[in-house]
């Protein structure tokens, strides 16, 4: 099973992605960016979007036959993209939010790093290792 | 001699000591004393610097050169860096070459005192110590804290060396307190020119580390002594601007530099002893005291905090990579705050100092650097003038030995906090569960209230009594402890409490409170909830039967006079406008029709034998009892529902002091009556009669005492009790459940013997009609 973790950015472009196993990491990349148009399209429904987590968390954005992609916007219009194998048991929406979650504050920590300045892609290892732990427990 | 290309970081540092090594100014270095210390101070073989010297041409020349000095200098930064001296290799290396404070010096010390344990961690431990980025700023703090003054000539020529360069240089240029030459080189130096490139200029580490080992080891040789008093000196000097090229006054201690950028060796540094431990992550007393004094340089308070902006403008002097100062940044902003705290600052600059010796930097931080989440030690890190004796390393450990648990727990914590934002989403949920609880038990006081008196002596009294209470309006008497009781005791009180309530909120409000009371009372609760949907259930499938004899309205569960009054009130409700008095609260409900008829059929059902007669009469008043009750039925988990139809049954049982046969009888008629109107509400009224007399018999099964005690804590709702409501609803409805159970097989089998009735009579009437016509 298979899954992808990816950071972009509010002009979309990509700061962080990441995929187990490490093979096909194109077709991510492709999976990725068309979920980018899904996103854009819940973010435009939404409107007046509140700070509420609830809106922040987009939910599935699309599914395919081998995949599910899921999707989370921050306040910053930074967005999570977290793509998992469908060939896994489906996950509840709660350990969907929470993986977000978890992404999101690694995010957050990544940028109080004043030697990260925003827009550079992520290099941080410490980031690398809650991605990586979040996708093993995942998988 | 190729050309030699130099950045400016490197001219300045190799001007400087070309500078200091020239005394003479003759702008020849003689191998003299300070060429020939600071190539020792390069911590390079002899050999090497041999080998060094030929290649520069100075052994050719007989004499430094600028040239060659420049040339030797970069040779030494090339050996350094671990290339081969080769004058190929000159270009390559960009980086200042390093020297120590007496190299001669600390080869003894590494030979007299085996003081080192290892020469590698330590070495560059030592150099953590002192933060190479400006070793200027080191060599300052150093010789500020120098008791000493440097006298002798290398001494005064460091110094001047240090004015010089911590003069020149900028923040990030490295000033190389180069050791006093030996000698200077005769020639001229050839002119060339260095030309700027970028340079990093590698930090005077090994000189520091000399500083460090010096200041920390013992000072055995006196003349370490004066050469750290020059280290020191050096690094005091940075902050003099006036390049002074002569002597330098010994006793010129430059006032600490007020630099911006934060010096990065402490004079502590020099005072240091070589205690390291064998941990490389350990920092020393030394270390923290420099540590504390290049926080304050950025923060005057020590227990404030220091800016991300802040600390990377200082870690960056530093020079390391910035992945590395941000691996380094997310190691030590412990957390995650953006800013660093004194301890946070000491981690991430020990980190800085191990990294620039080489050490390679954890995935995780060295639990003796985890800062302290409790600040044990902010006492003892006071200024530097105090906090440097006191400044033991046993704080550090013992502090260490606590921050691991400190950290284990943040590490808990940080963990747990996962655990803490699913635990939000359960929440959530879990207000849903009481919403769900309140959805659950819709208003219904007069069920909870009939149903106990339905089928219990005790209960049903007090439902009786608590009926007319609610109907009256009156303050619910003492929580009878019979289960419906309390729930209409509850439901009455609560309309008195709860003003601003139509009828309906009126029941919802009291159905909530029941239900509420229900969770509310420990152990009355249970049976009180029983009670309760039983009573629904009962009252959902009976369209009232008759109520179950009410035994003893003087319940001895409840003991208070209202009770007794309850019961007066209840049997003179029932026996007048029974139906009225009883579901006062239930104003929507058609329930006073069910009960009125129910009533009326009371005296009727009061002998369970004559069933068709009395199901004649009752059908039509049954009828409307059967459309509510079957809307009741429709809410299976609705305890008021059931309660309802408990309690009228109850009232009714308790008028008739029958007990489960009765309103089982009462059920076979109703079932019977209910024949004629439909099948469809048969089925209905079955089952609310089944959950009716179901209810019931559990109530009496249940006993009045919780009933009793129901309607007592009735009275003492909580929100928090609202889980007990729905376990004890999810109670009664599985009792109710078994209960209807039973009761569908008894009506079954009073269907059957009806039926066989219905054919026994069916047939003789067919003879009788064929007889006439026989007859005619």
């Amino acid at each position: 099973m298979a899954v992808c973790v990816a950071v972009i950015t509010k002009e979309n472009y990509p700061l962080y992605i990441s995929n187990i196993p490490a093979a096909n990491e194109l077709k991510f990349h492709y999976t990725v960016h068309t979920s980018l148009d899904v996103v854009e399209e819940k973010l435009s429904a939404v409107g007046k979007t509140a700070s509420d987590l609830r809106e922040l968390y987009l939910g599935l954005l699309y599914p395919t036959e081998d995949y599910k992609v899921y999707g989370y916007v921050a306040n910053t219009k930074v967005k999570f993209v977290i793509v998992i194998d469908s060939s896994n048991t489906s996950f509840r929406d709660n350990e969907i939010r929470s993986m977000f979650r978890k992404l999101h504050t690694a995010y957050t920590d990544v940028m109080c790093n004043p030697f990260y300045t925003p827009g550079d892609p992520i290099r941080s290892k410490t980031f690398d290792n809650v991605i990586s732990s979040m996708m093993m427990q995942v998988c | 001699m190729e050309g030699l290309t130099l950045n400016e970081a490197e001219q300045k540092c190799y001007a400087e000591l070309f500078a200091f090594c020239d005394v003479e100014s003759t702008k020849k270095l003689a191998a003299g004393s300070k060429v020939a210390e600071l190539f020792r101070a390069a911590q390079l073989s002899n050999d090497m610097l041999m080998q060094i010297t030929d290649l520069c041409g100075a052994k050719r020349l007989g004499y430094f050169g600028r040239s060659q000095f420049y040339i030797a200098l970069k040779l030494i930064a090339v050996s350094q860096a671990g290339l081969p001296v080769r004058l190929e290799s000159i270009g390559t290396v960009h980086e200042l070459p390093r020297f120590t404070i007496a190299p001669g010096e600390a080869e003894s010390w590494h030979t007299a005192q085996g003081h080192y344990e290892h020469e590698g961690p330590q070495g560059p431990y030592g150099s953590a110590a002192v933060l190479p980025p400006p070793p200027g700023r080191v060599y300052n703090k150093k010789l500020h804290n120098a008791q000493e003054l440097p006298s002798t000539g290398p001494a005064t020529t460091q110094r001047i060396l240090e004015k010089q360069m911590s003069s020149k240089s900028p923040p990030q240029e490295q000033t190389s307190p180069a050791v006093s030459p030996q000698h200077t080189p005769p020639g001229s130096p050839t002119g060339w020119h260095p030309a700027t490139e970028r340079g990093q200029p590698v930090s005077w580490k090994p000189f520091t580390e000399r500083s460090m080992g010096s200041g920390e080891g013992n000072w055995p040789v006196g003349s370490a002594t004066p050469q750290q008093d020059s280290w020191v000196s050096f690094t005091n000097t940075r902050g003099v601007a006036a390049v002074d090229d002569g002597p330098a006054p010994p006793a010129h201690h430059v006032t600490v530099q007020s630099d911006q950028t934060p010096a990065r060796v402490a004079t502590k540094d020099a005072q240091q002893r070589m205690s390291y431990s064998d941990d490389p992550w350990r920092i020393t007393e030394e270390q923290r005291d420099y540590y504390i004094n290049q926080f304050k340089t950025i923060q005057h308070d020590l227990a404030g905090l220091i800016p991300g902006s802040a600390a990377k403008e200082f870690f960056t002097k530093s020079k390391l990579p910035i992945m590395e100062l941000s691996h380094i940044w997310e190691l030590s902003d412990f957390d995650q705050d953006g800013a660093l705290t004194l301890d946070e600052f000491c981690a991430a600059f020990h980190l800085v100092v191990a990294r620039k010796n080489g050490y390679d930097l954890p995935e995780r931080l060295p639990e003796t650097l985890i800062p302290k989440l409790i600040d044990i030690d902010d006492d003892k890190d006071v200024s530097e003038k105090h906090s440097d004796a006191t400044f033991a390393s046993s704080p550090v450990e013992t502090v260490a030995n606590k921050s691991p648990s400190i950290s284990q727990t943040w590490v808990d914590l940080q963990q747990n906090s996962e655990q803490w934002e699913t635990f939000s989403d359960r929440s959530s949920s879990c207000q849903t569960l009481t919403r769900f609880d309140t959805n659950i038990t819709p208003a219904d006081p007069e069920t909870a209230i009939v149903h106990p008196v339905a089928i219990r002596m005790t209960p049903s009294k007090i439902h009786l009594r608590d009926m007319d209470l609610a109907a009256s309006g009156q303050d619910a008497s003492p929580p009878a402890k019979l289960p419906c009781a309390p729930s209409a005791a509850d439901e009455a009180t609560a309309p008195a409490k709860f003003a601003a309530k139509n009828n309906d909120g009126f029941h919802s409000s009291e159905s909530a409170h029941s239900s509420d009371v229900d969770p509310s009372s420990n152990d009355s609760s249970r049976p009180r909830s029983f009670s309760g949907t039983s009573g629904e259930d009962s009252k959902r499938m009976a369209p009232p039967p008759p109520p179950p004899p009410r035994p003893h309205q003087t319940h001895s569960r409840s003991s208070s006079l209202d009770l007794n009054k309850a019961f007066a009130a209840a049997q003179q409700g029932q026996t007048l406008s029974g139906a009225s008095a009883p579901p006062p609260a239930v104003p929507p409900r058609p329930h006073p029709h069910v009960l009125q008829s129910s009533k009326s059929v009371d005296g009727a059902d009061l002998t369970p034998g004559p069933v068709n007669p009395l199901l004649s009469s009752q059908p039509p008043p049954e009828q409307p009892n059967f459309a509510d009750f079957t809307h009741f039925a429709a809410l299976q988990f609705v305890p008021e529902a059931e309660r309802e139809a408990a309690a009228k049954e109850a009232r009714v049982a308790a008028q008739n002091d029958k007990h489960i046969m009765k309103v089982e009888g009462q059920v076979d008629e109703r079932n019977t009556s209910s024949k004629k109107p439909s099948r469809h509400r048969m089925k209905s009224e079955e089952e609310s009669r089944a959950e009716a007399p179901a209810p019931e018999e559990h109530f009496k099964k249940t006993g009045g005492i919780a009933a009793l005690g129901n309607t007592q804590p009735a009275l003492q709702r909580s929100a928090g009790k609202e889980k007990k409501a729905i376990q004890a609803s999810i109670r009664k409805n599985k009792e109710t459940n078994t209960v209807l159970a039973r009761l569908n097989t008894e009506l079954n089998q009073q269907l059957k013997v009806n039926f066989s009735f219905l054919f026994t009579f069916s047939s003789p009437l067919a003879m009788f009609s064929s007889l006439p016509l026989s007859a005619f």
